[in-house]
């Protein structure tokens, strides 16, 4: 017995142990996805409030405080002007060309029939083709000496358009391959919105004597009402960040009609090698990014409640 | 029944033909990249090559190294989508099956990087990167996608709907929490592991972004940094351009393809690209 409770005297230790060990263990399942998050997401979130107060010379890491002087100088500089302005239009014509394109192809593949499941595949291609290729496939298509559809234009007998040279016309083409790149994913949130309208309504609609476009505007839309919402949401969120293709197929050109403020950005920080001077505007669009992230939580939100 | 016959099959016609339009850009790109190159230029265009060949394909060869840009391309891709594998089971099982302070807040921390655009944060993410010394170096463009948010969420939701007692049982066996989450969790979340897998697989593969801030020497190139860095320059003949995106888009067509359920159901789940 004597020995026995020698034993039990030194049991509580190991436990102790344990209990930490225990403690400690969800939090060793989390940490490789914390470390990473923290490292690249996190910490450059707050660094980047930092760096916009100084001006960096990345090559031999020095840095200069300067407070508020790239925010005073982003203020008085044309470029970066003119790339909020050219954001803002694009957002503009973004938005609405892939609600109302993405909403047009689900109503027209809406029934599961064979084909129509084909055709929903054949829009999702584009989605899953990376900014690198959809940039090759449009510039080719679109390109001022032999693209296909200035030839397309000249066999019609017009005259063929400098689509990716010229202000107006590169503006267009940057905005119709975006929403190209995005209506087959944006087409699935609406054929899932679609599938949760009741056939009765629509049988209803119909003994009331209602036509497709009154079934369309009293019955479809109201129900569609929070995936436009969300699609709405979600594509002005693409648009603020929207980079990659933009950069490829017209590199922000001409005279900057194109340049959007993600591209000015990269370019002070990695052409110009002024990275101070890149986050101060990551900076000034970091609220309207959060305050576009806040409305999309408090829909989930709801959604979800509702 | 009610709607004539004629009138369904001529609807999913013309759904396949207004698709086929719509798939244009990419099947002129494809189909151009089998034309010689006085094909290419000829009016008025034709979009199938009278004469195919393969020569553009050849001539992808001699533009850069390809071989190895595509092995590291391919490295990235697998080895990105691994490590995802295992982090965000092992997050979602955590946040599945443990009670702990903080979790609620660490699993909107999670959920809530959805929100934040690596685009805006690339300068000082770069910044990260070179005081890692990850600059140039494969690494840099493995890690830092590896935890995705939308893989994290997925395997989370799937857990939940394993059963407590299967976890009970092995405890009871004497197993530790490690072997409970590699015995047990993991080959019972398969299915959903596949899914994030070949999501990740393609999201990686297609990357632009990474790479473009991550690297700058040409020997840690993948094909898009690659390709891109060619479509700037004008020096290149577009059918060896095209030859190139197509090379690139077919891995991710046929896995699409095959695997489209994913897809199609990841669209819902994650709502955003991982």
């Amino acid at each position: 017995m004597s020995e026995h409770s020698l034993i039990v005297d030194e049991m509580p230790r190991p436990d102790v142990l344990r209990g930490t060990l225990k403690f400690l263990t969800p939090y060793f399942f989390l940490l490789p996805t914390l470390i990473i998050f923290g490292l690249f997401s996190l910490f450059p979130l707050v660094c980047g409030g930092f760096m916009s107060l100084y001006r960096i010379d990345m090559v031999n890491g020095k840095w200069l405080f300067i407070a508020l002087d790239n925010y005073s100088r982003l203020l008085r500089d044309p470029v970066f002007g003119q790339s909020v302005l050219n954001t803002f239009w694009y957002a503009i014509a973004v938005v609405p060309g892939t609600l109302i394109a993405s909403l047009a192809v689900a109503l027209f593949l809406r029934e599961s029939r064979p084909a129509r499941l084909v055709a929903r595949l054949g829009f999702y291609i584009p989605f899953v083709l990376s900014p690198v290729v959809v940039a090759t496939s449009w510039k080719w298509l679109l390109n001022e000496d032999f693209g296909v559809v200035d030839d397309l234009l000249r066999v019609l007998g017009l005259s063929s358009i400098p689509w990716l040279t010229s202000q107006f016309p590169a503006r267009f083409s940057v905005v119709v391959t975006t929403v190209w790149n995005l209506v087959g994913f944006y087409m699935l949130m609406f054929l899932a919105g679609l599938s949760q309208i009741r056939g009765e309504l629509y049988e209803a609609a119909k003994i009331e004597g209602a036509s497709v476009l009154q079934r369309f505007y009293y019955v479809t839309l109201p129900m569609l009402r929070p995936t436009i919402l969300l699609v709405v949401v979600l594509t002005t969120v693409h648009s603020v960040q929207a980079f990659e293709s933009i950069l490829l197929l017209t590199d922000g050109g001409p005279a900057n009609s194109t340049r959007l403020i993600v591209q000015n950005m990269y370019d002070a920080a990695f052409l110009h090698l002024n990275p101070g001077y890149g986050v101060a505007q990551a900076i000034l669009l970091l609220p309207v990014i959060l305050f576009i992230a806040w409305i999309q939580m408090r829909m989930l939100k709801s959604e979800g409640e509702g | 029944m009610r709607m004539q016959p004629i009138r369904i099959i001529f609807h999913d016609v013309a759904a396949i033909v207004v698709c086929a339009i719509f798939l244009l850009p990419v099947i002129w790109a494809i189909a151009s990249a089998f034309k010689p190159s006085e094909e290419l230029f000829e009016f008025p265009p034709s979009l199938f090559p009278h004469h195919p060949t393969l020569q553009s394909f050849q001539n992808i060869f001699s533009t850069g190294d390809v071989l190895r840009y595509a092995l590291n391309s391919f490295l990235v891709a697998v080895g990105s989508s691994l490590i995802t594998l295992l982090i965000s089971s092992m997050a979602g099982f955590a946040l599945a099956k443990y009670r702990f302070p903080g979790q609620k807040i660490l699993f909107l921390l999670i959920v809530g990087m959805l929100l934040v655009p690596l685009q805006v944060l690339m300068i000082p993410v770069f910044l990260v990167l070179k005081t890692l010394g990850w600059v140039n170096s494969l690494l840099g463009i493995i890690i830092p996608p590896a935890a995705t948010p939308t893989g994290t969420f997925m395997l989370r939701q799937f857990i939940l709907g394993i059963p407590d007692e299967l976890i009970e049982a092995a405890r009871l066996d004497g197993a530790s929490d490690w072997k409970i989450y590699w015995h047990v969790i993991l080959p019972l979340s398969a299915p959903v592991l596949a899914a994030l897998g070949i999501l990740s697989f393609t999201w990686r593969w297609n990357d632009y972004i990474w790479p473009l801030i991550a690297i700058n020497s040409q020997d840690r190139y993948t094909l898009q940094l690659a390709l891109a860095n060619l479509i700037g320059t004008n020096t290149v003949e577009w059918g060896t351009l095209l030859a190139y995106a197509t090379s690139v888009l077919l891995p991710v067509l046929v896995v699409f393809v095959i695997f489209q359920r994913y897809f199609l159901k990841g669209n819902i789940a994650g709502g955003v690209k991982g």
